[in-house]
């Protein structure tokens, strides 16, 4: 039966319109313009979180002298004198987390200067979302790889990680777009004719089987792929179904060469691994933990299976704020995709649909069964946000809802019609560029006034204290530092910490009320052996006091 | 039936889309009363009986090629147009340059996902 016969009206169309093309690229243009807001409005030398200082300062150290490790400004401090992000060590600043993302940022600013770095990035996350589109084509089809690729575009988490490239979050995705790319170019359908699903038709590209091009998009595969684990390792867990499944299929056998796939995926991974040992003694150590690998086998293995350990209350409620409530309309949405793909008939697109969300659970059981647990403090109200670190450890998972989201629409426009789906599509378009852009106060348009305002702090903070002070501050040190030394986690310090800091021109930041200080000055600070003196208002509600000795003797 | 179904999908779906949106723009606007994701339960209920029970139905087309392309057009130009006209003005807190690359950036998206979705 033709299927222009059984809906109305019919969907059957086997390619995308030409002006969808034309107006993905202009899509493309527009979004990589759009991911140079931060870049243009933030002032530079200062950052919205400690990561992104972290990353900005090992990364043009590294640029400029070519050591990953940085001398300490002053000598002979206390560990604890750090700022988050950043261990200190003989004298001797490290980056926490892993080495290979200042490093990469360092060959960015080498080639590109710092500013070029950033026009660097959004011109690759435009790429990107190419390169994504190209790969949905050939696992989906035209129609629902534009359809995708549109929703890709205008997510909001997706959009705002994007603006934010100095947390890898983003490029990490990036990279797994492009990987994605040269595994479809490779894992192009065959061209014999593909039944229609219920109005919407698979597009019937032509195999190619072309040796050299087999070899070289299979290393560049494999080479993005690995260097979307070496930006985030975390991932390596459920990544790693990507090579499983080239290894375990027989078609991606057939038409993936593995070897340069793996050697490419293993340069990036290898370099890794090197830095790591050169800079933490061990191919494993990385800057969240320096200690060596001495503890017993089951507890290595609970670190890496539950690192945060497990809290189902937790986790359920991360996925509600997170997974629904924080982009409410395309969630519900992509949950009416899935409930449509699982009642379909069956079809060779619905087949592929079910296959992409069963890759989609696995990969959601995993991130949140990994993350769900962790108690984050990106916020001084523990409120969820755009911003929060959460939003950017299920990116992915977010870009792989949108080919529901995209099979919904297609229904409700087969069932409602193009007005209803219309209105949607506008409501979509609304709600995700409000988030992203200006609504709520970590938004885009919220940051460069924040970084401005921390500018100004950090400026007054610099004229009202001496170069060898030591700020003790809970939130500010990604705008002190470097210009001044910070204590950032001296709420756990136990006495023995604070005592070895007696001898050192201390400070404490807060925009804590003068009551609240009084109180904490009784409560915290007395009892180990500091008052809380002189306070110097330092302007947007922050103020700066001296912290003396109680008992000089000691 | 199905019809009944049908109606009552869209309605409940449409309720939630209007409640959801005022929750956005006026905090506490349902969420003082109600759980707003409470809407979603009649919206999914809805949605499974439509479909379950309903079934593909041929009705011939009404209109010819030429004026559903037509149609088609004026509809996604005007999707287009309210896209930029909320953009624009809810982006106050943009300066024009970036208000404007805004508010394209929605309406060139909104033309694209359209053109995918209207195009026959």
């Amino acid at each position: 039966m033709n299927s222009q016969n059984t809906l109305e009206p019919p969907l059957t169309i086997a390619a995308a319109p030409r002006v969808g093309y034309i107006l993905l690229g202009i899509t493309a243009v527009l979004y990589g313009a759009l991911l140079l807001f931060l870049p243009v409005n933030a002032p530079s030398d200062i950052y919205n979180s400690p990561d992104e200082m972290a990353n900005a300062f090992f990364g043009k150290g590294i640029a400029e002298d070519g050591h990953i490790t940085r001398n300490a400004f002053h000598k002979n401090l206390p560990s604890s004198v750090t700022p988050r992000s950043i261990l200190r060590a003989n004298d001797s600043l490290i980056p926490v987390g892993f080495v290979s993302v200042p490093v990469l940022f360092s060959i960015f600013i080498k080639l590109f200067g710092f500013k070029g770095m950033m026009l660097f990035f959004a011109a690759f996350a435009a790429l990107a979302l190419l390169a994504w589109h190209q790969f949905l084509r050939a696992v989906f089809g035209s129609r629902l790889a534009l359809l995708t690729t549109f929703l890709t575009a205008i997510h909001p988490l997706i959009l705002y990680w994007n603006e934010r490239p100095l947390i890898p979050s983003a490029w990490f995705l990036s990279c797994i777009f492009v990987s994605l790319y040269f595994l479809g170019k490779l894992m192009h359908l065959r061209s014999s004719h593909l039944p229609s699903d219920i109005g919407i038709e698979l597009e019937s590209p032509v195999a190619r089987q072309r040796k050299a091009e087999r070899y070289i998009f299979s290393a560049l595969g494999g080479f993005l792929f690995g260097l979307a684990l070496v930006l985030r390792p975390q991932e390596a867990i459920w990544l790693l179904l990507i090579p499983l499944g080239l290894l375990v299929t027989s078609q991606f056998r057939k038409k993936v060469s593995l070897l340069p796939y793996f050697v490419g995926a293993a340069i990036p991974i290898s370099l890794l691994l090197i830095l790591q040992r050169s800079l933490y003694g061990s191919v494993l150590g990385t800057g969240y933990h320096l200690t060596p690998f001495s503890a017993p086998f089951l507890e290595i293995l609970g670190n890496f299976i539950m690192p945060f350990g497990f809290d189902p209350e937790h986790m359920l409620s991360i996925v509600a704020t997170y997974g629904g409530g924080m982009v409410w309309w395309s969630t519900s949405i992509a949950l009416l995709g899935m409930v449509a793909v699982a009642f379909r008939k069956d079809g060779r697109l619905l087949k592929r649909l079910r296959v992409w969300f069963m890759v989609f659970l696995c990969a959601a059981v995993w991130l949140v069964w990994w993350y769900g647990s962790f108690v984050i403090h990106d916020r001084i109200d523990t409120l969820a946000s755009i911003g929060t670190s959460f939003t950017r450890y299920f990116l992915p998972l977010y870009a792989m809802m949108m080919p529901f989201v995209a099979y919904a629409l297609f229904r409700i426009r087969a069932r409602l019609g193009g007005v209803v789906v219309a209105i949607v599509v506008v409501l979509l378009a609304v709600l995700s560029l409000r988030i992203a852009m200006w609504s709520t106060d970590e938004s885009l348009a919220a940051i460069p006034d924040v970084l401005m305002q921390n500018q100004q702090i950090q400026k007054r903070v610099v004229d009202v204290t001496p170069p060898d002070a030591i700020i003790f501050t809970e939130r500010l040190d990604k705008a002190i530092f470097p210009a001044r030394e910070v204590v950032t986690r001296f709420r756990t310090f136990d006495q023995p910490r604070f005592e070895e800091l007696y001898g050192f021109n201390l400070y404490y930041e807060t925009i804590a009320d003068p009551s609240v200080v009084a109180w904490e000055q009784s409560t915290f600070w007395g009892p180990h052996g500091l008052e809380a003196v002189n306070p110097v208002a330092l302007g947007y509600r922050h103020t700066l006091y001296k912290l003396e000795i109680l008992n000089p003797k000691l | 039936m199905s019809k009944l179904f049908s109606s009552l999908f869209l309605i409940s779906f449409a309720a939630y889309l209007i409640f959801a949106t005022f929750e956005e723009f006026i905090p506490g606007f349902v969420s003082s009363y109600i759980n707003p994701q409470i809407l979603l339960i009649p919206v999914v209920v809805f949605f499974l009986t439509l479909l379950i029970h309903e079934r593909i139905h041929k009705v011939p087309p009404r209109v010819s090629a030429p004026v559903r392309e037509v149609r088609m057009w004026v509809l996604i130009f005007f999707a287009a147009l309210i896209t930029l006209g909320i953009l624009w003005a809810s982006a106050s807190e943009l300066t024009y340059g970036w208000r404007a690359l805004v508010a394209i950036y929605g309406a060139v998206v909104v033309t694209g996902m359209l053109s995918v979705l209207l195009k026959e």
